[in-house]
């Protein structure tokens, strides 16, 4: 975690405004912190694209909830804050099928067919699976293979079973209104426990008493991130735009 | 040793170990029994080889009978039974070490029962002499049997009510739709090394593929694709080395 107002001091340093009242942080740092987020979760969701993330970069954000698959084998990532998690959801990291859990009790059906749900309070210990994530085109014509992830070929208690999860898309069959998008696992689970690990969405910033949640070894990455935020505000020809330029470019070139 | 162990030692020298791997478990598994599934039957087909290793013995095997023909195979009001597992094609059907009387309550005074009356193996067509000798004539004290597919035909017991037979056969390695990959491995550990090789060759062979015939779904060019020429195990000797005049 970083604090906000350990941003703002180095922030105000950089720019030399200490104890000036230049730049106020409701106006003006907490806009540039919240930019730096944003930016860096379009950084590290580059990052996810090339296989290139290192979850220890993100750890404060890396969390692992139980879920209970629909009848139909898939499972809706609630983020209600009285059903679901209470925090967004960055992008999935691992699905763990079959897991080992605290309690370790057998799921109970669900009353609907389309019905899946966090389930509060189960802790994940272990898994012996780790579904492999395929692309719709790959999902279908992989059913019937048993050398791929995914096959539905092998029994559900073979020891040759492998999973596999095609990721978030909208089964809703109305025309104009929006369903819950769900990731589907396959073989198919129904009503079957699955662990997910994934990242959560880093809050924005309000008040200087919150936190940014990154690791504190990126303190100077949302620093440089937020000061050229401010540049932009100064006009791109500044020295300032160009010296946190090279600086974000370089902390991007280490991170990946 | 389980196949577990063999399996994942040919995954992890393929380096298909991670997330985005090319090779699944079950296909290197698959590799492993066609291939094991040759060494094995050239093991126990080998005339020096007189082991009863890997006999397997299926006791309570039903004898039926069919009202109906059905094609092919199935013979109507004859006696039989469906062979219980998959078997070595040796010649002259010798995947099938024996057939006798199912022994059930066995006097401890007499010898097993199995010991007393084996079914002789005879072909359809090689039949028909056997009922000219009385000494060879199938009876319930001289039956015979002869195969077609998986159904094995049984002559002598039409007059007996006999309800079950016991066999011993030599099994091929269980298919990949049923193995147990935690279960004991039903292979000669001797030939484990060839059957490494074997498997690592087949493998190589395969990603050796050249790199226009391959399909990776995607538009990168893949460069850890080995592309050495493949060299039979078998062979020892440096290319260089002339043959002796």
């Amino acid at each position: 975690m970083i604090s906000a107002s350990d941003l703002n001091d180095k922030i105000l340093a950089a720019l030399d405004a200490e104890g000036s009242d230049r730049y106020d942080f409701d106006r003006d740092i907490v806009h540039a912190i919240n930019y730096s987020i944003d930016w860096m979760v379009s950084v590290f969701n580059m990052a996810f694209g090339a296989n290139k993330l290192s979850e220890e970069n993100l750890r404060e954000l890396v969390k692992i909830r139980i879920w209970q698959t629909s009848q139909h084998s898939r499972i809706y990532i609630d983020e209600d804050s009285v059903t679901g998690l209470c925090h967004g959801v960055w992008t999935v990291l691992g699905v763990f099928p079959e897991p080992v859990t605290v309690p370790n009790l057998p799921a109970s059906a669900l009353p609907t067919v389309f019905e899946s749900k966090l389930v509060q309070g189960y802790r994940y210990v272990s898994s012996q699976f780790s579904a492999k994530r395929l692309t719709l085109e790959e999902w279908n014509i992989n059913t019937n293979n048993p050398f791929l992830a995914g096959s539905t070929v092998f029994s559900s208690t073979s020891s040759l079973r492998s999973y596999a999860y095609l990721n978030y898309m909208d089964y809703q069959g109305s025309q104009c209104s929006d369903g819950n998008i769900e990731i589907e696992i396959k073989p198919y689970l129904v009503n079957k426990y699955v662990a997910i690990a994934y990242l959560k969405r880093p809050d924005y910033v309000t008040v200087i008493q919150n936190d940014v949640e990154f690791p504190s070894v990126l303190t100077n990455m949302i620093v440089d991130a937020a000061l050229r935020w401010i540049a932009f505000k100064q006009g791109d020809s500044t020295n300032l735009w160009q010296i946190s330029d090279s600086e974000v470019n370089r902390l991007t070139q280490l991170m990946g | 040793m389980l196949l577990r162990y063999v399996a994942y030692d040919i995954l992890t020298d393929l380096n298909e170990t991670f997330d985005d791997r090319k090779v699944e478990l079950p296909q290197v598994v698959y590799w492993i029994l066609i291939i094991g599934n040759r060494l094995k039957a050239q093991q126990l087909g080998s005339q020096k080889y007189d082991s009863g290793a890997f006999l397997a013995t299926y006791t309570d095997i039903p004898i039926v009978t069919q009202t109906t023909n059905t094609n092919p195979d199935v013979v109507k009001e004859r006696k039989h039974f469906i062979l219980p597992a998959s078997i070595y094609d040796f010649r002259e059907d010798r995947g099938i070490n024996y057939i006798a009387y199912t022994s059930n309550g066995n006097d401890p005074k007499c010898p097993p029962r199995f010991t007393k009356v084996t079914f002789a193996r005879t072909t359809p067509k090689a039949s028909q002499l056997l009922y000219f000798n009385p000494h060879e004539k199938p009876s319930p004290i001289n039956p015979y049997f002869y195969r077609t597919g998986n159904y094995i035909y049984l002559l002598g017991l039409e007059e007996i009510p006999t309800d079950y037979v016991e066999v011993g056969l030599y099994t091929t390695l269980d298919p990949i739709q049923t193995i147990d990959i935690d279960q004991n491995f039903d292979f000669p550990e001797e030939l484990l090394e060839t059957l490494k090789k074997e498997v690592l060759s087949l493998g190589s062979f395969v990603f050796a593929m050249p790199q226009d015939r391959q399909n990776t779904g995607s538009q990168e060019v893949d460069g850890q694709i080995p592309s050495k020429k493949l060299v039979s195990v078998n062979q020892q000797l440096p290319t260089n080395e002339q043959p002796q005049q």
